[in-house]
């Protein structure tokens, strides 16, 4: 963490994107890129959550799919997207804030949250997949069950309904948006909240021993990582598709697999793990289409190898190694 | 050497199923008192310092500490009222520094140059100033024992209870936690269990000795340690078992 | 009069097939705690070797009670061998390689089997409770979810090898001290319990028919029961069934499965804050 040079390096590398990227390249593109970071967001609040604060929440996704349907809803009804951002926010985050009371106050033990969590993303899911008919509305809009909501509107300059932004400017604003949680949370670890909360993550008992209320800064920080998922719902929303897809068990499984393979414990670990395994299964979507036999290998086949690979053989992650090699060069040949 | 009563205990018992941990336990401690708490294994000590932190609340009794009753209140309030507890298994944080563990444990009550200067004093008292960058983790067991000790000391507390802070260290190690006990003692309250007779010989003014559940006897080290009722609890000569 | 005996008998229907899911991970994830997520996968598997099997023309009990099970466990034993093994310590880790190998496996069998659904009907047709009819084959169930249950029970508590195991789990030091394999008790305990699972995959088969990502449907359900069920592999598991098999039932009957399905997890949410160790942490302490 004291990596001021790693960090550097990842702002700068976000900031040129954010600048340049638009530019250079097609519609497509940017569109992909948007729904890439909208889940690097994501996979930065279980990033935040897990590794460090020691929360083992397998239902992050239920953040991240009440973010971008609060503001699916809050923009249909308002029909402007200026009110409907702090709304998503604030949703999962009041959620996280209730679901973290009842999970620390009540000392549950770490299996037994990792299963709680998991249930309740999966009751989302199966609550917004049985809303088809067109009963089940919030306002004007309507849920619209398996299929997901129809026609959510993108963002809007700020109270200026008329003004839709660009594809360009909203991957602008995404990515924004990311980088502005990154480094939200390089301050917040480094500050004295961060302090306790790795400790909290190391030793609670001898936390509480000194003096600290452990459950409320776990609790803080659970709110935290929901309003951060929270935003990624807000750029899935406004790049792909809203709908009980983003409580399922498959996207909850990737989103843990992204920062297992980027590297647990680490800030920039998830992003990288989210965008390096997103690229993996786009490129075999289209080596399926270069040989044929291939277009048959499913890709729950190769993310499964993928992570048992891992956890087996790399249990760091990608990005603990990329520093750790990267340090060993910096000393030099010989030490 | 002697002041104010700094902790009263009356008559506190706990039970666990049909067994009394502790029975009708009368315990008073002085301010800057160092007290040495012994007994044959099931005696019910580590159930009392558990009550002192407030870990378990007892079944009955009162337990006064400056003046507040704090039998049954959360670990939390207890340890912000000035109680420190140091483990018979080291409970430190082994992914942090030795640093970065002092910091945590000061910044509470400290924050700035305070912190910092603080910090420094501890790791110099306890003479572990060159290990203040390792992670914990990588450190040996007595090692250990001295950045919780110093973790403890970081919280200024008016009480600090020391459960087998000698297990597993070294003679030079050991002499150094003597030393330092009667430093602390200067400025605090010291409830200390131990196994190690000549250790308690060596730094008590008074010894309690705790045996099934309630107080056996109490006095200067040297005439407890000869008392023929002690010889007796720990050879296992009196009634039913330890 | 029916109606309650109807109500009543798919009450005991839907109790039994929780028991059928959970028992195999009673062993696994109660006694050996290993979090197998995995878990529906085995029962997936159990399915398809069940209807496979059928397909190339045996007999169905046949399939669903000998083949299943023996595929499964082989591969259950296989997986402890190359996997399992090297993770018991490592509670995250074995809970994050499973999750690999659960998507490993579905990949596995949707590239050798395709996606599509695949089902064979329920044998024994259907019998009549007064004005109502149900498929005999639920009953039926229930009748074999009772021999699992007796299976286990005494394979666990009355034979010297269940003795062995459950002394294994709970200090195996000190078993190992007193000269039994740690290593092969797990490795048996694994394989037992994915036989167990790739039975009862067979057995419910013919309810709901197979398809690669059915495994997710018995998961939750299955490791709820379990840590709903506590420590105990036999009388917590059927304890945590009867009780959250029964408000499954009562709430898909009165309001709709949805509901029903909503209501046994938030049910188990509620019983887990109220008993955190589960029903036989509770209850029963003593018991198998």
């Amino acid at each position: 963490m004291r990596d001021w040079l790693g960090h550097g390096i990842v702002v700068a590398v976000g900031i040129a994107l954010l600048v340049l990227l638009p530019a250079q390249a097609q519609l497509y593109t940017i569109i992909n890129a948007t729904i890439w970071t909208a889940m690097a967001t994501l996979a930065l609040s279980l990033g935040l959550v897990w590794g460090y604060g020691g929360i083992l929440c397998l239902g992050q996704t239920a953040f991240f799919g009440l973010g971008g349907y609060a503001y699916a809803v809050a923009a249909i009804n308002l029909g402007n997207s200026t009110w409907a951002v702090p709304l998503a926010i604030a949703t999962p985050a009041v959620f996280a804030a209730a679901l973290g009371y009842f999970l620390f106050y009540g000392r549950l033990g770490d299996v037994y949250l990792g299963i709680v969590t998991l249930t309740v993303s999966l009751i989302l899911f199966k609550l917004t997949n049985s809303t088809s008919g067109p009963e089940y509305t919030i306002g004007s809009a309507r849920l619209g069950g398996a299929n997901g909501m129809p026609k959510t509107p993108f963002l809007n300059a700020p109270f200026d309904p008329a003004v839709l932004l660009s594809p360009d400017t909203i991957f602008r604003v995404v990515l924004g948006a990311l980088l502005l949680c990154y480094l939200f949370c390089l301050w917040l670890l480094h500050s004295r909240f961060g302090h306790v909360t790795l400790a909290i993550r190391e030793n609670q008992q001898r936390v509480e021993l000194l003096g600290y209320d452990a459950r409320r800064h776990k609790l803080l920080l659970f709110v935290i990582g929901g309003a951060i998922a929270g935003v990624a719902g807000i750029g899935f929303a406004n790049s792909a598709f809203i709908s009980p897809a983003l409580f399922s068990l498959a996207t909850t499984a990737q989103v843990i697999i992204w920062v297992i393979v980027g590297g647990l414990g680490t800030l920039f670990g998830p992003i990288l793990g989210a965008v390096v395994v997103q690229a993996l299964m786009s490129w075999l979507g289209t080596l399926a289409q270069v040989h044929p036999a291939l277009s048959r290998l499913d890709p729950n086949l190769v993310l499964g190898a993928a992570l048992i690979l891992f956890v087996l053989l790399l249990p760091r992650g990608l990005w603990p190694a990329v520093t750790s090699l990267a340090g060993r060069l910096r000393r030099g040949p010989g030490r | 050497m002697s002041g104010d009563a700094v902790l009263v205990v009356k008559d506190l018992s706990k039970h666990f199923g049909g067994v009394a941990a502790l029975d009708g336990l009368a315990f008073t401690l002085r301010a800057n008192e160092l007290r040495c708490l012994i007994g044959p294994n099931g005696a019910g000590k580590s159930t009392f310092f558990k009550c002192l932190t407030g870990q378990l609340t007892p079944d009955a009794g009162s337990i006064r500490f400056a003046g507040r009753e704090i039998a049954g209140s959360g670990t939390i309030a207890i340890a912000r009222a000035g109680v420190g507890l140091k483990m018979q298994v080291p409970s430190v944080f082994d992914g942090l520094t030795v640093r970065d563990s002092l910091c945590v444990a000061g910044q509470r009550r400290l924050r700035g140059r305070a912190l910092d200067g603080a910090i420094a004093e501890a790791l110099a008292r306890l003479d572990i100033g060159d290990l203040a960058q390792r992670l914990v983790g990588t450190l040996a067991h007595g090692q250990r024992q001295l950045v919780e000790l110093a973790m403890v000391l970081m919280q200024e507390p008016a009480l600090v209870l020391l459960d087998e802070p000698t297990a597993g260290m070294d003679e030079t190690e050991i002499e150094r936690v003597a030393a330092l006990l009667h430093e602390l003692a200067q400025a605090h309250a010291l409830v200390v269990v131990e196994h190690d007779m000549r250790f308690v010989a060596n730094i008590a003014g008074v010894v309690t000795v705790m045996h099934h559940g309630r107080l056996l006897a109490e006095g200067p080290a040297d005439s407890v340690l000869a008392d023929a009722r002690v010889r007796d609890a720990y050879l296992g000569n009196s009634h039913a078992d330890g | 009069m029916d109606l309650t005996a109807a109500v009543f008998l798919q009450a005991a229907s839907a109790v039994a097939a929780l028991v059928l899911m959970s028992a195999g991970l009673a062993l696994i994830f109660g006694m050996m705690r290993v979090i197998n997520l995995a878990h529906g996968e085995f029962l997936m598997l159990g399915g398809y070797a069940t209807i496979l099997a059928y397909g190339q023309g045996l007999n169905l009990w046949l399939a669903a009670l000998v083949v299943a099970p023996l595929v499964v466990g082989a591969i259950g034993c296989i997986v402890e061998r190359l996997l399992i093994r090297h993770l018991y310590d490592r509670r995250t880790d074995t809970l994050l390689a499973t999750w690999g190998l659960s998507l490993f496996l579905i990949g596995l069998v949707t590239t050798l089997f395709g996606n599509t659904t695949r089902g064979v009907s329920a044998p024994l047709g259907a019998i009549a409770i007064g004005n109502y009819s149900m498929a005999a084959y639920e009953l039926a169930l229930i009748g074999f979810a009772v021999a699992v249950v007796a299976l286990l029970y005494l394979g666990l508590g009355r034979t010297r090898a269940g003795l062995v195991a459950r002394a294994t789990m709970q200090n195996p030091d000190m078993a190992e001290a007193l000269g039994t394999d740690r290593s092969r008790v797990y490795a048996v305990t694994f394989t037992v319990g994915a036989a167990l699972s790739g039975l009862a995959g067979g057995l419910l088969a013919p309810l709901s028919g197979v398809v690669p990502t059915i495994g997710a449907a018995y998961m939750a359900k299955a490791f709820i029961t379990v840590i709903a069920g506590g420590a105990a592999a036999v009388g917590g598991t059927v304890a945590a069934s009867g009780l959250l098999g029964s408000i499954n039932s009562a709430a898909s009957f009165f309001v709709n499965p949805v509901i029903g399905e909503v209501a046994l997890l938030l049910s188990a949410i509620v019983l887990l804050r109220l008993l955190p160790e589960g029903i036989s942490g509770h209850f029963f302490r003593t018991g198998v």
